[in-house]
Protein backbone atom coordinates (compact mmCIF):
# COMPACT_ATOMS: atom_id res chain seq x y z
CA UNK A 1 0.00 0.00 0.00
CA UNK A 2 1.58 3.50 -1.04
CA UNK A 3 0.82 6.46 1.24
CA UNK A 4 0.27 9.40 -0.10
CA UNK A 5 0.21 12.90 1.78
CA UNK A 6 -1.79 14.98 -0.31
CA UNK A 7 -2.75 19.32 0.31
CA UNK A 8 -5.71 21.41 -0.72
CA UNK A 9 -5.58 24.73 -1.88
CA UNK A 10 -8.23 27.25 -2.27
CA UNK A 11 -11.20 24.82 -3.09
CA UNK A 12 -14.35 25.74 -2.20
CA UNK A 13 -16.48 22.78 -0.16
CA UNK A 14 -17.84 21.20 -2.84
CA UNK A 15 -14.51 20.47 -4.91
CA UNK A 16 -12.60 19.94 -1.44
CA UNK A 17 -15.56 17.15 -1.22
CA UNK A 18 -14.89 15.88 -4.32
CA UNK A 19 -11.13 15.03 -3.87
CA UNK A 20 -11.90 13.42 -0.59
CA UNK A 21 -14.10 11.35 -2.32
CA UNK A 22 -11.66 10.18 -5.13
CA UNK A 23 -8.56 10.41 -2.69
CA UNK A 24 -10.96 7.52 -0.51
CA UNK A 25 -11.08 5.81 -3.97
CA UNK A 26 -7.35 5.21 -4.43
CA UNK A 27 -7.46 2.72 -2.38
CA UNK A 28 -8.67 0.56 -4.71
CA UNK A 29 -5.39 1.60 -6.57
CA UNK A 30 -3.23 0.40 -3.60
CA UNK A 31 -3.17 3.57 -2.29
CA UNK A 32 -3.71 5.63 0.81
CA UNK A 33 -3.81 8.98 0.68
CA UNK A 34 -4.65 11.49 3.87
CA UNK A 35 -5.89 15.10 2.82
CA UNK A 36 -5.22 17.86 4.49
CA UNK A 37 -5.10 21.62 3.91
CA UNK A 38 -1.95 23.33 2.45
CA UNK A 39 0.44 24.05 5.31
CA UNK A 40 3.35 25.42 3.55
CA UNK A 41 5.44 22.18 4.52
CA UNK A 42 6.26 19.45 1.89
CA UNK A 43 3.80 16.93 0.57
CA UNK A 44 3.15 14.22 -1.95
CA UNK A 45 0.59 15.59 -3.94
CA UNK A 46 -0.84 19.53 -4.27
CA UNK A 47 -4.43 20.39 -5.39
CA UNK A 48 -5.09 23.81 -5.97
CA UNK A 49 -8.24 25.79 -7.05
CA UNK A 50 -8.21 27.65 -10.10
CA UNK A 51 -8.52 31.51 -10.81
CA UNK A 52 -7.70 32.04 -7.07
CA UNK A 53 -4.48 33.97 -6.49
CA UNK A 54 -3.64 31.69 -3.29
CA UNK A 55 -3.99 29.01 -5.25
CA UNK A 56 -1.72 30.26 -7.57
CA UNK A 57 0.61 31.04 -5.02
CA UNK A 58 0.38 27.46 -3.95
CA UNK A 59 0.76 25.93 -7.12
CA UNK A 60 3.86 28.01 -8.00
CA UNK A 61 5.57 26.62 -4.36
CA UNK A 62 4.28 23.09 -5.14
CA UNK A 63 5.73 23.20 -8.64
CA UNK A 64 9.33 24.80 -7.74
CA UNK A 65 9.72 21.93 -5.45
CA UNK A 66 8.70 19.50 -7.87
CA UNK A 67 5.73 18.62 -6.17
CA UNK A 68 2.89 17.47 -8.44
CA UNK A 69 0.18 19.60 -8.63
CA UNK A 70 -3.66 19.10 -9.75
CA UNK A 71 -5.45 22.25 -10.56
CA UNK A 72 -9.05 22.64 -10.38
CA UNK A 73 -11.92 24.55 -11.15
CA UNK A 74 -12.51 27.76 -13.91
CA UNK A 75 -14.34 27.66 -16.63
CA UNK A 76 -11.83 28.01 -19.44
CA UNK A 77 -9.34 26.01 -20.81
CA UNK A 78 -5.42 26.30 -19.48
CA UNK A 79 -2.07 26.18 -20.17
CA UNK A 80 -1.38 24.54 -16.89
CA UNK A 81 -0.34 20.92 -17.42
CA UNK A 82 -2.96 18.52 -15.31
CA UNK A 83 -6.29 21.16 -14.76
CA UNK A 84 -9.34 19.70 -14.80
CA UNK A 85 -12.14 22.76 -15.04
CA UNK A 86 -15.09 22.70 -13.16
CA UNK A 87 -17.48 21.48 -15.22
CA UNK A 88 -15.25 18.44 -15.87
CA UNK A 89 -14.06 17.79 -11.86
CA UNK A 90 -16.59 14.80 -11.83
CA UNK A 91 -15.06 12.29 -8.94
CA UNK A 92 -13.94 9.63 -11.61
CA UNK A 93 -11.93 12.17 -13.43
CA UNK A 94 -10.07 13.02 -10.01
CA UNK A 95 -9.62 9.63 -9.38
CA UNK A 96 -7.84 9.44 -12.65
CA UNK A 97 -5.80 11.94 -12.68
CA UNK A 98 -4.81 11.65 -9.38
CA UNK A 99 -4.10 8.27 -9.76
CA UNK A 100 -1.84 9.37 -12.81
CA UNK A 101 0.10 11.89 -10.74
CA UNK A 102 0.64 9.39 -7.75
CA UNK A 103 1.86 6.64 -9.59
CA UNK A 104 5.54 8.67 -10.04
CA UNK A 105 5.50 9.54 -6.57
CA UNK A 106 7.82 8.36 -4.30
CA UNK A 107 6.36 9.21 -1.08
CA UNK A 108 7.41 12.20 1.22
CA UNK A 109 7.35 9.77 4.41
CA UNK A 110 9.26 7.13 2.30
CA UNK A 111 12.32 9.35 1.75
CA UNK A 112 15.04 9.29 3.86
CA UNK A 113 15.63 12.15 6.18
CA UNK A 114 12.40 13.46 4.85
CA UNK A 115 9.57 12.90 7.75
CA UNK A 116 6.80 15.18 7.44
CA UNK A 117 8.70 18.75 8.11
CA UNK A 118 6.74 21.22 10.75
CA UNK A 119 5.68 24.55 9.59
CA UNK A 120 9.12 27.16 9.57
CA UNK A 121 9.50 30.73 9.41
CA UNK A 122 9.79 31.06 5.84
CA UNK A 123 7.37 33.61 3.78
CA UNK A 124 5.55 30.76 1.97
CA UNK A 125 3.99 29.40 5.48
CA UNK A 126 0.79 30.59 6.39
CA UNK A 127 0.97 33.45 8.51
CA UNK A 128 -0.91 32.19 11.68
CA UNK A 129 0.80 29.07 11.49
CA UNK A 130 4.22 31.24 11.35
CA UNK A 131 2.76 32.76 14.52
CA UNK A 132 1.69 30.31 16.14
CA UNK A 133 4.23 27.93 15.42
CA UNK A 134 6.78 30.44 17.18
CA UNK A 135 5.86 31.40 20.65
CA UNK A 136 8.47 33.94 20.66
CA UNK A 137 7.41 35.59 17.28
CA UNK A 138 3.78 35.60 18.39
CA UNK A 139 5.34 37.82 21.64
CA UNK A 140 7.20 40.09 19.52
CA UNK A 141 5.96 43.47 18.16
CA UNK A 142 6.00 43.24 14.50
CA UNK A 143 5.51 44.72 11.52
CA UNK A 144 3.94 42.68 8.91
CA UNK A 145 3.57 43.33 5.13
CA UNK A 146 2.34 41.35 2.12
CA UNK A 147 1.83 43.10 -1.57
CA UNK A 148 2.41 46.40 -0.08
CA UNK A 149 -0.01 46.46 2.50
CA UNK A 150 1.34 46.73 6.21
CA UNK A 151 -0.15 46.46 9.98
CA UNK A 152 1.61 46.53 13.37
CA UNK A 153 0.96 43.43 15.38
CA UNK A 154 1.58 44.38 19.02
CA UNK A 155 0.67 41.48 21.89
CA UNK A 156 2.32 43.83 24.06
CA UNK A 157 -0.66 46.02 23.83
CA UNK A 158 -3.18 43.44 22.74
CA UNK A 159 -4.13 45.00 19.92
CA UNK A 160 -3.45 45.46 15.82
CA UNK A 161 -2.62 48.94 14.18
CA UNK A 162 -3.30 49.96 10.54
CA UNK A 163 -3.81 52.87 8.06
CA UNK A 164 -8.02 51.85 8.78
CA UNK A 165 -10.37 49.97 9.23
CA UNK A 166 -10.39 48.49 5.50
CA UNK A 167 -6.46 47.75 5.53
CA UNK A 168 -6.84 45.89 8.94
CA UNK A 169 -9.87 43.81 6.84
CA UNK A 170 -7.98 43.22 4.35
CA UNK A 171 -4.69 41.70 5.87
CA UNK A 172 -7.26 39.86 8.24
CA UNK A 173 -8.13 38.32 5.25
CA UNK A 174 -4.56 37.26 4.24
CA UNK A 175 -3.30 35.78 7.38
CA UNK A 176 -4.28 32.08 5.90
CA UNK A 177 -1.55 33.22 3.04
CA UNK A 178 2.00 32.83 2.63
CA UNK A 179 3.97 35.94 1.62
CA UNK A 180 3.86 37.35 4.45
CA UNK A 181 7.37 39.73 5.37
CA UNK A 182 7.54 40.03 9.13
CA UNK A 183 10.07 42.48 10.67
CA UNK A 184 10.53 42.73 14.82
CA UNK A 185 10.15 46.36 16.27
CA UNK A 186 13.28 47.40 17.78
CA UNK A 187 12.14 48.17 21.83
CA UNK A 188 10.99 51.66 22.16
CA UNK A 189 10.64 51.90 18.29
CA UNK A 190 7.77 54.31 18.01
CA UNK A 191 4.68 53.70 15.83
CA UNK A 192 4.96 55.65 12.26
CA UNK A 193 2.18 58.31 11.68
CA UNK A 194 0.23 55.65 9.82
CA UNK A 195 -0.75 53.66 12.48
CA UNK A 196 -4.24 55.46 13.10
CA UNK A 197 -6.71 52.71 13.47
CA UNK A 198 -6.65 49.80 15.47
CA UNK A 199 -8.36 46.83 16.13
CA UNK A 200 -8.07 43.88 18.80
CA UNK A 201 -5.31 41.40 18.25
CA UNK A 202 -7.61 38.30 19.00
CA UNK A 203 -10.47 39.29 17.06
CA UNK A 204 -7.84 40.25 13.62
CA UNK A 205 -6.01 36.16 14.20
CA UNK A 206 -9.90 35.02 14.47
CA UNK A 207 -11.16 36.60 11.72
CA UNK A 208 -8.25 35.73 9.43
CA UNK A 209 -8.44 31.67 10.80
CA UNK A 210 -11.91 31.76 10.43
CA UNK A 211 -11.74 33.16 6.62
CA UNK A 212 -8.77 30.83 6.00
CA UNK A 213 -10.81 27.89 8.00
CA UNK A 214 -10.46 25.04 5.18
CA UNK A 215 -7.28 25.99 4.47
CA UNK A 216 -5.12 25.89 7.95
CA UNK A 217 -3.08 22.31 8.56
CA UNK A 218 -4.20 20.10 11.31
CA UNK A 219 -3.57 21.76 15.02
CA UNK A 220 -1.02 19.96 16.51
CA UNK A 221 -1.56 17.24 18.85
CA UNK A 222 -1.15 17.62 22.62
CA UNK A 223 -3.64 19.08 25.64
CA UNK A 224 -3.72 22.67 25.45
CA UNK A 225 -5.76 25.39 27.25
CA UNK A 226 -6.15 29.28 26.95
CA UNK A 227 -4.09 31.19 29.75
CA UNK A 228 -6.67 34.25 29.40
CA UNK A 229 -9.77 35.40 27.63
CA UNK A 230 -9.25 36.59 24.06
CA UNK A 231 -10.82 40.05 23.76
CA UNK A 232 -13.31 39.12 21.34
CA UNK A 233 -15.60 41.67 21.91
CA UNK A 234 -15.61 42.96 17.97
CA UNK A 235 -16.61 39.17 16.61
CA UNK A 236 -20.21 38.93 17.57
CA UNK A 237 -20.25 36.93 14.11
CA UNK A 238 -17.93 34.06 15.24
CA UNK A 239 -20.33 33.25 18.00
CA UNK A 240 -18.55 29.93 18.13
CA UNK A 241 -15.21 30.87 19.23
CA UNK A 242 -16.91 31.81 22.28
CA UNK A 243 -18.03 28.34 23.33
CA UNK A 244 -14.25 26.84 21.85
CA UNK A 245 -13.17 29.69 24.99
CA UNK A 246 -14.91 28.15 27.16
CA UNK A 247 -13.91 24.65 26.77
CA UNK A 248 -10.11 25.76 26.43
CA UNK A 249 -10.95 27.46 30.02
CA UNK A 250 -12.88 24.56 31.80
CA UNK A 251 -11.49 21.79 30.79
CA UNK A 252 -7.86 21.74 28.43
CA UNK A 253 -7.19 19.18 26.14
CA UNK A 254 -6.57 18.57 22.64
CA UNK A 255 -8.35 19.61 19.72
CA UNK A 256 -10.60 16.72 19.43
CA UNK A 257 -11.98 17.40 23.23
CA UNK A 258 -12.10 20.63 22.92
CA UNK A 259 -14.10 20.26 19.60
CA UNK A 260 -16.46 17.97 21.37
CA UNK A 261 -16.88 19.84 25.06
CA UNK A 262 -17.68 23.12 22.49
CA UNK A 263 -20.11 21.33 20.17
CA UNK A 264 -18.11 22.98 17.53
CA UNK A 265 -16.93 21.03 14.42
CA UNK A 266 -13.27 20.32 14.45
CA UNK A 267 -12.07 22.64 11.73
CA UNK A 268 -13.50 26.15 12.92
CA UNK A 269 -12.22 24.53 16.56
CA UNK A 270 -8.75 24.24 14.77
CA UNK A 271 -9.26 27.85 13.41
CA UNK A 272 -9.94 29.23 16.73
CA UNK A 273 -6.92 27.63 18.57
CA UNK A 274 -4.64 28.59 15.56
CA UNK A 275 -6.27 32.29 16.25
CA UNK A 276 -5.54 32.20 19.69
CA UNK A 277 -2.06 30.48 19.86
CA UNK A 278 -0.88 33.40 17.14
CA UNK A 279 -1.81 35.42 19.85
CA UNK A 280 0.19 33.75 22.12
CA UNK A 281 -2.32 32.98 24.44
CA UNK A 282 -2.67 29.09 24.15
CA UNK A 283 -0.45 27.19 26.63
CA UNK A 284 0.42 23.54 25.98
CA UNK A 285 1.46 21.10 28.71
CA UNK A 286 -0.50 17.95 28.36
CA UNK A 287 0.61 16.14 31.60
CA UNK A 288 -0.45 18.90 34.02
CA UNK A 289 -3.70 18.85 35.58
CA UNK A 290 -5.63 22.37 34.66
CA UNK A 291 -7.33 23.88 37.56
CA UNK A 292 -10.84 24.14 37.16
CA UNK A 293 -12.41 27.48 37.43
CA UNK A 294 -14.45 28.12 39.90
CA UNK A 295 -18.03 27.49 39.20
CA UNK A 296 -19.73 31.00 39.77
CA UNK A 297 -23.47 29.85 39.81
CA UNK A 298 -25.79 26.50 40.92
CA UNK A 299 -27.93 24.59 38.96
CA UNK A 300 -31.08 26.22 39.97
CA UNK A 301 -30.18 28.95 37.12
CA UNK A 302 -29.90 26.18 34.23
CA UNK A 303 -33.02 26.64 32.62
CA UNK A 304 -33.13 30.51 32.99
CA UNK A 305 -29.24 30.75 31.64
CA UNK A 306 -30.41 28.15 28.47
CA UNK A 307 -33.50 30.54 27.61
CA UNK A 308 -31.30 33.66 27.57
CA UNK A 309 -28.57 31.99 25.95
CA UNK A 310 -31.12 31.36 23.30
CA UNK A 311 -32.03 35.26 23.07
CA UNK A 312 -28.78 36.25 23.16
CA UNK A 313 -27.96 33.92 19.91
CA UNK A 314 -25.84 31.54 22.22
CA UNK A 315 -27.56 28.79 20.41
CA UNK A 316 -26.48 29.40 17.06
CA UNK A 317 -24.46 25.73 16.97
CA UNK A 318 -25.07 23.58 19.96
CA UNK A 319 -26.30 24.72 23.25
CA UNK A 320 -23.77 24.41 25.50
CA UNK A 321 -24.38 26.27 28.49
CA UNK A 322 -25.61 23.51 30.72
CA UNK A 323 -23.62 22.57 33.73
CA UNK A 324 -21.29 19.34 34.14
CA UNK B 1 -48.52 31.53 39.32
CA UNK B 2 -46.81 30.95 42.54
CA UNK B 3 -43.82 32.72 43.56
CA UNK B 4 -40.97 30.29 42.95
CA UNK B 5 -42.40 30.07 39.25
CA UNK B 6 -42.37 33.61 38.92
CA UNK B 7 -39.10 34.25 40.11
CA UNK B 8 -38.17 31.53 37.32
CA UNK B 9 -39.56 33.74 34.56
CA UNK B 10 -37.41 36.99 35.68
CA UNK B 11 -33.89 37.23 35.21
CA UNK B 12 -31.74 40.22 36.35
CA UNK B 13 -28.79 42.12 34.69
CA UNK B 14 -26.80 44.66 36.15
CA UNK B 15 -24.26 46.94 33.95
CA UNK B 16 -22.18 49.47 36.19
CA UNK B 17 -18.68 51.51 35.92
CA UNK B 18 -17.83 54.97 36.32
CA UNK B 19 -19.60 58.12 34.84
CA UNK B 20 -19.77 58.39 31.16
CA UNK B 21 -18.40 55.10 29.86
CA UNK B 22 -21.42 54.15 27.91
CA UNK B 23 -24.14 51.92 30.37
CA UNK B 24 -27.14 53.59 29.07
CA UNK B 25 -26.02 53.02 25.57
CA UNK B 26 -25.42 49.28 26.19
CA UNK B 27 -28.26 49.17 28.13
CA UNK B 28 -30.51 50.44 24.68
CA UNK B 29 -28.73 48.52 22.85
CA UNK B 30 -29.17 45.27 24.84
CA UNK B 31 -33.10 45.81 24.86
CA UNK B 32 -33.80 47.71 22.05
CA UNK B 33 -35.65 50.52 23.60
CA UNK B 34 -34.35 53.76 25.70
CA UNK B 35 -34.09 53.03 29.34
CA UNK B 36 -36.05 54.66 32.12
CA UNK B 37 -33.66 56.96 33.12
CA UNK B 38 -32.89 59.32 35.61
CA UNK B 39 -30.36 61.94 34.27
CA UNK B 40 -29.18 65.15 35.13
CA UNK B 41 -27.12 67.68 33.84
CA UNK B 42 -23.52 67.24 34.39
CA UNK B 43 -22.13 69.92 37.31
CA UNK B 44 -18.99 69.08 36.16
CA UNK B 45 -16.71 67.66 32.83
CA UNK B 46 -19.80 67.81 30.50
CA UNK B 47 -18.53 67.39 26.52
CA UNK B 48 -20.63 67.66 23.45
CA UNK B 49 -20.95 64.14 23.77
CA UNK B 50 -21.65 63.69 27.52
CA UNK B 51 -24.11 66.58 29.18
CA UNK B 52 -25.65 64.55 31.45
CA UNK B 53 -25.34 61.41 33.82
CA UNK B 54 -27.38 59.14 35.41
CA UNK B 55 -27.89 60.07 39.08
CA UNK B 56 -29.64 57.34 40.20
CA UNK B 57 -30.50 54.27 38.29
CA UNK B 58 -31.21 53.08 34.17
CA UNK B 59 -33.80 50.68 33.73
CA UNK B 60 -35.20 48.74 30.86
CA UNK B 61 -36.76 45.24 30.00
CA UNK B 62 -36.93 43.18 27.71
CA UNK B 63 -39.50 40.24 27.15
CA UNK B 64 -37.70 37.04 25.69
CA UNK B 65 -39.69 34.40 23.55
CA UNK B 66 -40.97 32.34 26.05
CA UNK B 67 -42.15 34.87 28.12
CA UNK B 68 -38.97 35.44 30.36
CA UNK B 69 -38.66 39.08 31.20
CA UNK B 70 -35.33 40.31 31.20
CA UNK B 71 -34.82 43.20 33.63
CA UNK B 72 -31.49 45.27 33.25
CA UNK B 73 -30.43 47.58 35.18
CA UNK B 74 -27.55 50.33 35.14
CA UNK B 75 -26.23 51.37 38.25
CA UNK B 76 -24.65 54.92 38.95
CA UNK B 77 -20.86 55.21 38.81
CA UNK B 78 -21.25 58.08 41.53
CA UNK B 79 -19.47 57.24 44.47
CA UNK B 80 -22.35 58.67 46.80
CA UNK B 81 -24.65 56.44 45.38
CA UNK B 82 -22.60 53.35 46.01
CA UNK B 83 -25.24 52.01 48.75
CA UNK B 84 -27.39 51.55 46.22
CA UNK B 85 -24.99 48.93 44.74
CA UNK B 86 -25.61 45.54 46.66
CA UNK B 87 -29.46 46.19 46.65
CA UNK B 88 -29.35 45.81 42.76
CA UNK B 89 -26.58 43.13 42.75
CA UNK B 90 -28.82 40.83 44.55
CA UNK B 91 -30.00 37.97 42.33
CA UNK B 92 -28.81 39.26 39.32
CA UNK B 93 -27.31 36.76 36.91
CA UNK B 94 -24.11 38.62 36.76
CA UNK B 95 -22.58 42.33 36.18
CA UNK B 96 -21.01 43.79 33.17
CA UNK B 97 -18.71 46.71 33.87
CA UNK B 98 -18.58 49.18 31.57
CA UNK B 99 -15.39 51.10 31.60
CA UNK B 100 -13.81 53.86 28.77
CA UNK B 101 -10.86 53.23 27.31
CA UNK B 102 -10.39 57.18 27.48
CA UNK B 103 -10.08 57.03 31.07
CA UNK B 104 -6.12 57.20 31.85
CA UNK B 105 -6.95 54.96 34.78
CA UNK B 106 -9.06 52.02 33.27
CA UNK B 107 -6.98 49.50 34.56
CA UNK B 108 -7.28 51.36 38.20
CA UNK B 109 -11.21 51.41 37.57
CA UNK B 110 -11.08 47.69 36.74
CA UNK B 111 -10.11 46.67 39.34
CA UNK B 112 -11.73 49.18 41.61
CA UNK B 113 -15.06 47.86 40.71
CA UNK B 114 -14.33 43.65 40.43
CA UNK B 115 -13.18 44.59 43.84
CA UNK B 116 -16.38 46.23 44.90
CA UNK B 117 -18.49 43.80 43.06
CA UNK B 118 -16.62 40.30 44.19
CA UNK B 119 -16.27 42.00 47.77
CA UNK B 120 -20.29 41.72 48.13
CA UNK B 121 -20.55 38.39 45.87
CA UNK B 122 -17.52 36.46 45.35
CA UNK B 123 -19.44 33.79 43.05
CA UNK B 124 -20.83 36.76 41.25
CA UNK B 125 -20.47 36.43 37.21
CA UNK B 126 -18.80 39.67 35.76
CA UNK B 127 -17.29 40.55 32.31
CA UNK B 128 -15.89 43.70 31.65
CA UNK B 129 -16.73 45.44 28.68
CA UNK B 130 -14.48 48.40 27.29
CA UNK B 131 -15.98 50.93 25.21
CA UNK B 132 -14.50 54.49 22.89
CA UNK B 133 -11.06 51.99 21.59
CA UNK B 134 -11.82 53.50 18.60
CA UNK B 135 -11.10 57.08 19.82
CA UNK B 136 -7.89 55.66 20.62
CA UNK B 137 -4.97 53.69 18.79
CA UNK B 138 -2.75 52.91 21.36
CA UNK B 139 -5.26 51.38 23.88
CA UNK B 140 -3.07 48.94 25.37
CA UNK B 141 -5.27 45.91 26.87
CA UNK B 142 -1.91 44.22 29.10
CA UNK B 143 -2.51 46.52 32.40
CA UNK B 144 -6.62 45.58 32.14
CA UNK B 145 -5.67 41.66 31.84
CA UNK B 146 -3.02 42.14 34.43
CA UNK B 147 -5.47 43.47 37.23
CA UNK B 148 -7.88 40.33 36.32
CA UNK B 149 -5.44 37.77 36.52
CA UNK B 150 -4.00 39.23 39.90
CA UNK B 151 -7.83 39.16 41.38
CA UNK B 152 -7.49 35.54 40.16
CA UNK B 153 -11.09 35.81 38.50
CA UNK B 154 -12.98 34.37 35.65
CA UNK B 155 -13.26 37.66 34.42
CA UNK B 156 -13.69 38.04 30.02
CA UNK B 157 -12.78 41.28 28.89
CA UNK B 158 -13.97 42.88 26.04
CA UNK B 159 -13.56 45.92 23.90
CA UNK B 160 -16.83 46.67 22.01
CA UNK B 161 -18.95 49.28 20.96
CA UNK B 162 -21.76 50.52 22.94
CA UNK B 163 -23.88 51.61 20.28
CA UNK B 164 -23.65 47.89 18.25
CA UNK B 165 -26.50 45.83 19.11
CA UNK B 166 -24.81 42.89 18.35
CA UNK B 167 -21.49 43.47 20.18
CA UNK B 168 -23.36 44.22 23.59
CA UNK B 169 -25.36 41.12 22.72
CA UNK B 170 -21.67 39.36 22.62
CA UNK B 171 -20.51 40.76 26.08
CA UNK B 172 -23.32 39.40 27.66
CA UNK B 173 -22.88 35.91 25.50
CA UNK B 174 -19.60 35.69 27.30
CA UNK B 175 -21.34 36.39 31.08
CA UNK B 176 -23.83 33.43 30.49
CA UNK B 177 -21.19 31.22 29.40
CA UNK B 178 -19.11 32.07 32.65
CA UNK B 179 -22.39 32.33 34.73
Amino acid sequence: MKNLDIRLAALDETLVQRVRMAANALVTHRMHARVAAWDGTRCDLVVVAAEDLYGERVRQIAAGRGTPVLTLGGDGESVLPHHIPRRLANIATIVRILHDLAVEVVPVAAQPGRARETPKDSEGSCALVRLASQPDLARADIEASIDGLTVWLMPGLGRVLGADAASLREAAARLGSGGWTFRRLSPGEPLPAAAVASQSLEVFYLKGAWAARDELPHYPPGACRLAAWPDLGTAADIVEALQVVKALRRVGGDVRSIAEDAGIPMRETAACLWAFSAAGLVERAPDVPWPQPARTRGREKEGLLKRLARHFGLDRGPLRIAHT
Amino acid sequence: MAVADADAMLAKLVLTGPVGAGKTTAIRSLTDQAPVSTEMPLSEGATEDKSTTTVALDFSSTVLEDGTTLLVYGVPGQDRFAFMRPIILRDALGVAVVLSALDPDVAGQCGYWLREILADDPTMPVVIGITHTDRLPSFNMSPIRAVVNDLGAEVPVFTFDARDREQAFHLVRALLLIA
